[in-house]
């Protein structure tokens, strides 16, 4: 008997000490936002970028979102505040869970039984370990390590994609906003053109068919003004729910895209990366540096190895336990002894799982040159689509809708001279703001690009391109997008050249 | 210094001569004067009265071995219509039309014509009885004259009349582009008593000058933008000039695509010649508006009375400058309120019409209302009560009891009692 308490007594502070006792329910599965704080600054540990985001200043509050918004301010409005996002980072805290429960040793058992032979009890206790938990914990621990990155790698795709949406979204619904407003604009020019011909009608100087050619246009012009405001609602409530907020949030955005030099990237810049193989290929490591995906790839190798590692080590066995015995013989005495508890290794060796680890290390590096050539691709693509909408946009912007201004002025001075009747003239006014309408339409699809660009680089500065273009002028390449939209040089609508934000109705 | 009138007579005597080549007046034509830049003055030591070109000239000549030698280049011109409106046409010595030939029935005349055109040329002498292979038609008369080079052409002139030259050589662009003249011939026997104090050559012509642009344009049929006389509109033409009891007469001749009713105001004037010369005079007629169709020419001659006379076609939008042609009728719609909403999406933007075009001169000579570059104004002209609105084929025959030279003698002053006035109201009896 004091053997067997000797022998408790002396793996009770063992098994206590291979328990973890710290605080396992951390603020990850916590709802309220004022946990949300460690979450977010844990960020910075797992991705910088994503911790830049997070503790940007941001002006908007569920309280008062009736301020400009700007992208980078929906990015941080939507870490700090959207449930989706909110279920990624509380993922984190079951894959922390996991990590820790994965580095305890198990249990030891404790087996008592009683069998009663010729009238008296023979009672029998024992307590066992896995020997293999202990002598592998070590392994283990850095296991559970690498999954534990491998899902933290997942959240940060996850939570990647969801900021790359919710910049799309911000992108998309200034677009359906300048837009419709242009869209107002059109059908503000059919009206006009429809009353002329209505006021004609009425005086007998234009005949009724006449007039309703007009009506049509005004009818026509109309349903798209209708429909342009839908869209910029749908794209607003889509926004909103990016970012968590509730529907008629009375969210605030600007009403045009931005589209000075200093927001777009340059036909220049963009051309040197695309030209330039070292630039190219720096903008590639970056990607591959930082794309989730690629660590996710990475943390998973790491993972395969150590498993690989862990199975070779295990020498094909599968379970190896050692236990401390205790039996009480009927007479009354007890026999207390060690005892060793193995798989043998004869027929199965664990060879089945080296040889998957080692297929699936191999289909691992595959996927790895995969994925490389994907992303390369990604980003040709990306920078060839944003060189060929960044020259059409500076085209409209520079020249073809200046040009629809100087064509309405000459217009206007061949009007004053009655060369040209004032249905010709507004009719050249609505081609201007139908011209602007195109030229919105592909500032969207910039935007959009820029979007899937930044997503694709794993960049979330848009202030990186600079760093990539070796000699080119610092004033031609892109600063940070975020900063609120300043109105070109010339005043693509008169009638609202300041940009002003309005509330959503 | 010499002046118009001693070059003019000069030269009829055949001692002014600026050579035979080179002479032109360079590419700048004259700006309109205040009255013709030939003299008006009647008085000569001639058996005929000389023809006044207002705007224009007659060109001199050198008498040569009894034979009248002229020179006609065919050039280039950068040629006014009227002020604000310059184009680079085509004519002869250095303005559109060329300077009017004038000659007596019987002369030999021998024309050097050069070309300094980049494509080839030819004169066609209209109307004029003379050797088929001086007839100046491209490929049929004679080889185009190459540009660079110089031709003659030498013939008796077997008539008298109004008559006209222009090329037969890429006939179409070269006429659009202002290449014509008047060649006046007076008849060998001077009819004492027909006998005209004042003679003047008009040549009507139409342009197709856009807006915005400054070289005609060829393809036009119908649309013209501006109806000519000797190429000037109103009110750069030339007044003609005469005074009181004078027998004037105008010569008309069209080069333009549209017959003109050439109508004067104040008298009614003989139709004594044409083409084919002056008419016998019982086949004169009395007439207050004659039409002279295209490829013709007309003489109208009358006693002047004293008054500033309109002479011009009557064909209304003839006496328009550049406009438009299918507008919406704006007349009737009070358009001020809507003017007012157009204006929020087209700053500038003025209503027009409603009650008539009349404000339209109003607005431009105000001038805030800008119109297209090298492009005048639909009507212009102001006399001395307000806006004349009018323009293109419009002139007014300024005739005065005594005039001073060629000078303008300014506005005719209605005497006391010949003027229309205003009345405060209507008997009420009158038939309506």
């Amino acid at each position: 008997m004091p053997f067997q308490a000797f022998a408790l007594l002396m793996l009770l502070p063992a098994l206590i000490a291979c328990s973890t006792t710290g605080d396992v329910m951390t603020a990850y599965g916590k709802t309220d936002d004022s946990h949300q704080q460690p979450l977010l600054l844990a960020l910075h540990d797992w991705s910088p970028a994503l911790g830049t985001i997070a503790t940007r200043p941001v002006q908007v509050t569920t309280d008062n979102p009736a301020t400009i918004l700007n992208p980078a301010q929906a990015q941080a409005f939507a870490l700090q505040h959207s449930p989706a996002i909110r279920s990624i980072l509380a993922s984190q805290g079951i894959a922390d869970a996991d990590y820790r429960q994965a580095t305890l040793i198990n249990n030891p058992g404790f087996s008592a039984s009683a069998l009663r032979a010729e009238g008296s009890w023979k009672t029998e206790f024992g307590i066992s370990l896995g020997i293999l938990d202990w002598l592998t914990l070590p392994m283990r621990k850095r296991l559970a390590g690498a999954e534990l990155e491998a899902a933290r790698t997942g959240a940060l795709t996850a939570l990647t994609r969801e900021l790359g949406a919710v910049r799309s979204r911000y992108f998309a619904v200034v677009a359906a906003r300048h837009a419709s407003r242009q869209q107002q604009q059109t059908a503000e020019a059919a009206r006009l053109n429809a009353e002329l011909a209505r006021q004609l009608n009425q005086a007998g100087n234009l005949s009724e068919l006449e007039q309703l050619r007009y009506e049509d246009e005004l009818a026509r012009q109309q349903l798209a003004a209708q429909q342009a405001i839908t869209d910029a609602d749908i794209r607003l409530a889509e926004l909103e729910l990016a970012l968590g907020l509730p529907f008629n949030s009375e969210l605030v955005v600007p009403d045009a895209l931005p589209d000075t030099d200093a927001d777009l990237l340059t036909p220049a810049a963009l051309r040197a990366i695309l030209q330039n193989a070292d630039t190219f290929a720096a903008l590639l490591t970056t990607a591959m540096q930082q794309r989730p995906e690629v660590t996710m790839m990475r943390n998973t190798r790491e993972s395969l190895e150590r498993r690989l590692d862990l199975q070779q080590k295990q020498f094909g066995m599968s379970e190896l336990g050692l236990g401390l015995v205790t039996e009480r013989e009927p007479d009354g005495s007890t026999a207390s002894g060690l005892e060793l508890d193995l798989s043998l290794p004869l027929f199965d060796r664990g060879q089945h799982r080296v040889s998957s680890i080692q297929s699936r290390l191999v289909q691992l590096t595959a996927d790895e040159q995969a994925l490389q050539l994907a992303i390369a691709h990604q980003l040709s693509r990306n920078l060839n689509n944003l060189l060929n909408l960044s020259q059409q946009v500076r085209q409209l912007r520079d020249q073809d809708i200046p040009r629809q201004q100087r064509m309405l002025e000459l217009v206007l001075q061949e009007y004053n001279f009655m060369l040209s009747g004032p249905f010709e003239l507004i009719s050249v006014k609505q081609q201007e703001t139908e011209t602007v309408m195109r030229y919105v339409s592909l500032l969207e699809r910039y935007w959009a690009e820029h979007a899937d660009f930044m997503q694709h680089s794993a960049n979330t500065a848009d202030t990186f391109v600079a760093g990539l273009v070796p000699t080119s002028d610092p004033s031609a390449l892109s600063p940070d997008s975020s900063s609120p939209h300043s109105p070109a040089p010339h005043s693509l609508d008169s009638e609202s050249s300041n940009h002003q934000e309005h509330h959503h109705d | 210094m010499i002046n118009r009138r001693q070059l003019l007579l000069g030269s009829a005597a055949g001692f002014v001569s600026a050579g035979l080549s080179g002479r032109s007046a360079g590419t700048q034509t004259a700006q309109a004067p205040a009255t013709n830049s030939s003299s008006q003055n009647a008085a000569t030591d001639r058996p005929y009265t000389p023809v006044v070109t207002p705007n224009g000239r007659t060109l001199p000549y050198k008498m040569r071995d009894g034979v009248k030698e002229f020179h006609l280049i065919a050039e280039e011109v950068d040629h006014e219509f009227a002020e604000g409106t310059r184009i680079k046409a085509w004519g002869y010595n250095g303005s559109t039309p060329g300077p009017t030939l004038e000659a007596v029935e019987g002369d030999r005349v021998r024309i050097f014509v050069t070309n300094r055109l980049k494509e080839p040329t030819t004169v066609h002498w209209h109307g004029l009885i003379l050797p088929f292979g001086m007839d100046g038609v491209a490929g049929l008369t004679q080889k185009a004259i190459p540009p660079g080079e110089s031709w003659v052409y030498e013939f008796t002139l077997k008539q008298h009349g109004t008559h006209m030259y222009h090329p037969h050589a890429d006939e179409m662009l070269q006429m659009a582009m202002g290449m014509m003249g008047m060649f006046i011939i007076h008849p060998k026997q001077q009819d004492d008593a027909n006998h005209v104090d004042r003679d003047f050559a008009l040549l009507l012509h139409n342009w197709a000058i856009h807006p915005g642009t400054y070289r005609p344009d060829p393809s036009v049929m119908t649309d013209f933008d501006l109806w000519t006389i000797n190429s000037k509109v109103f009110p750069a033409i030339a007044p003609l000039l005469a005074q009181n009891g004078e027998r004037v007469r105008v010569r008309v001749g069209n080069l333009s695509m549209y017959n003109h009713p050439m109508h004067m105001h104040g008298v009614q004037f003989d139709v004594t010649g044409s083409d084919g010369g002056r008419w016998p005079r019982g086949q004169w007629r009395k007439e207050v508006t004659e039409i002279v169709g295209v490829g013709q020419t007309r003489d109208l001659e009358f006693t002047a009375v004293a008054g500033d006379w309109p002479l011009h076609c009557h064909m209304s939008h003839h006496t328009m400058n550049a406009m438009g042609h299918e507008l919406p009728v704006t007349t009737g719609v009070d358009q001020s309120e809507l003017a007012r909403e157009i204006r929020q999406m087209i700053p500038g933007y003025m209503a027009m019409g409603e009650n008539g075009m009349s404000a339209h001169q109003e607005h431009i000579d105000a001038g805030h209302m800008r119109g297209p570059q090298n492009t005048l104004a639909m009507m212009g002209g102001r006399g001395p009560y307000g806006p004349m609105e009018m323009g293109g084929m419009f002139t007014l025959i300024k005739v005065r009891d005594e005039l001073d030279g060629d000078n303008d003698p300014g506005w005719f002053e209605p005497p006391q009692g010949t003027q229309a006035y205003r009345v405060n109201s209507v008997p009420d009896d009158l038939p309506v």
